[in-house]
């Protein structure tokens, strides 16, 4: 395959060529609507082109360790963060296509909800540590949007 | 003559049956939402023009949030009967879409133009002023007489059941979801902690913001887009304005939100413990999952590839925008109920 350039390179020249020369020659308010938001969606794609995979791991890992919190701080009152967990690790990704990790970040996002719910319970110091692993998240869905508003709005 | 026209040209007829004449032209499609589809016409009855507007389901059903047709034309039908709502009046429906393509509404043209273009023509001077006008059109709203409005509209028990029923169904939407989201697991746990005191329940508009808000007859500002109105709590209305003004400047709530506070409490004659900034702020996250409960299951058929609407895929960087508000407000409400801060 051609790895280079990049998939990241090749949207950025797409992007490039759709807001400059295509966006300046359409005078359709709709039409020009529907150009910011495709401008906003290749934004989002190219954040995540180089790092997705990593990123991804990245929080898998941090969601773990944020479960583990939570059972070793006897937080987990009916056993529902250590069930989530044990479905995670019994469903890891089986190969390096995207598509199956998604699918393991899916369950590894039950067990941060789970353990949100149990440090919400219990307070203090566990919900400083589960809520901090949401923050992180948070900080990363924003670096992937990037600036955003509602395209088309008079 | 456009296929749009021929087709209002007939559904006019059919309820003006004592018009001689009834045509249709000028039909212009308006920018603004993302929900439905708005179509603004001329009819001339018997010579004397009016200008209305159609309000459309999309055909292809591709729209990001579906709601209920019908019941929105009960509810407006409704509140047109009674008068003195801030809406224009709803005239006519095609219930079933049967005769105009999609399920549809018409109602009367305003002509003053969108609020939200003025406020943002406008210099910081003009600011306070449409801050004041949009609160008499929330006090306006939470006036309106709920005994009037249909069956359809539901009818909570009391306060406190309603308050359970919308924090449930943070819990309930994302179980519903194929995938997780753990914003609104936690955000459902918060609101939980953090319950304000009870207030009257009365009229809510459901989407309360400048975007849906137009300039009517002298100088009056009317509501439009009601397909999420309910009875509820009035703070979700403010808190809706305050959420959609982060991002759709200029902020008129937020710039000065003690000032907005006590304008509306002066109008309504709610206490400060039910309206200030902090229970606003509280409800600037509750209401939102109305909303979002509807945009997050289209989503869910995006990720499942069952729709492929653009507005749909552009919609998941406003779950990001959502998200970053509701975290951020929840972090400040309880840095704000700290002792110090209170004595601050």
């Amino acid at each position: 395959m051609i790895a280079r350039p990049s998939s990241r390179q090749l949207l950025e020249t797409v992007r490039t060529e759709l807001r400059t020369t295509i966006k300046h020659a359409v005078a359709d308010a709709d039409a020009l609507a529907r150009l910011d938001m495709i401008d906003s969606i290749l934004g989002s794609v190219i954040a995540r082109s180089d790092d997705e995979v990593a990123w991804l791991r990245e929080e898998i890992a941090a969601i773990e360790r944020a479960g583990d919190a939570v059972l070793a701080h006897g937080a987990d009152g009916a056993g529902q963060v250590a069930a989530a967990l044990a479905t995670l690790r019994a469903n890891r990704a089986t190969s390096y296509r995207l598509p199956d990790l998604h699918a393991e970040y899916n369950l590894a996002g039950e067990v941060l909800s789970r353990a949100l719910e149990a440090g919400s319970r219990a307070g203090g110091r566990l919900r400083c540590t589960v809520e901090e692993v949401l923050e992180a998240r948070l900080r990363r869905e924003v670096l992937i949007r990037g600036e955003f508003s509602l395209a088309g709005r008079i | 003559m456009s296929d749009l026209a021929a087709r209002l040209e007939a559904f006019l007829s059919r309820r003006l049956p004592d018009a001689d004449t009834i045509s249709v032209t000028d039909c212009v499609p308006l920018q603004g939402g993302y929900s439905r589809l708005m179509t603004r016409f001329t009819a001339h009855i018997d010579g004397v023009p009016r200008t209305l507007v159609l309000r459309a389901d999309a055909v292809d059903s591709a729209a990001p949030i579906e709601t209920d047709r019908v019941r929105e034309w009960e509810l407006l039908a409704a509140l047109t009967r009674q008068g003195g709502a801030p809406m224009p009046d709803a005239l006519y429906s095609d219930e079933d879409g049967h005769e105009l393509g999609s399920k549809s509404i018409v109602l009367d043209y305003v002509e003053g133009g969108p609020f939200l273009s003025l406020v943002r023509a406008s210099d910081d001077t003009a600011l306070p002023a449409h801050a004041d006008a949009l609160c008499e059109l929330a006090a306006d709203v939470q006036a309106v007489d709920t005994a009037v409005l249909p069956a359809a509209v539901e009818r909570p028990a009391d306060w406190h059941s309603y308050l359970d029923e919308l924090i449930t169904q943070w819990r309930r939407v994302e179980a519903e979801l194929s995938e997780s989201i753990p914003m609104l697991r936690y955000v459902g746990a918060w609101l939980e902690r953090n319950r304000p005191p009870e207030a009257p329940l009365g009229l809510v508009h459901g989407e309360f913001q400048p975007g849906n808000i137009m300039i009517g007859p002298h100088g009056r500002l009317v509501a439009v887009d009601w397909e999420f109105a309910h009875i509820g709590d009035p703070r979700e209305d403010l808190g809706w304005a305050t959420w959609v003004e982060a991002i759709q400047p200029p902020a008129l709530i937020g710039r000065d939100p003690v000032a907005f506070c006590a304008r509306y409490r002066a109008r309504t004659g709610l206490s400060e413990e039910i309206i200030n900034p902090l229970t606003v702020a509280y409800f600037s996250i509750l209401p939102a999952i109305r909303v979002f409960a509807g945009l997050l299951r289209t989503q869910q058929n995006y990720v499942t590839g069952t729709n492929t609407d653009l507005r749909t895929a552009f919609l998941f960087n406003a779950n990001i925008t959502a998200f970053e508000g509701w975290f951020n407000a929840t972090r400040q409400l309880e840095a704000a109920k700290q002792p110090s801060a209170v004595s601050a």
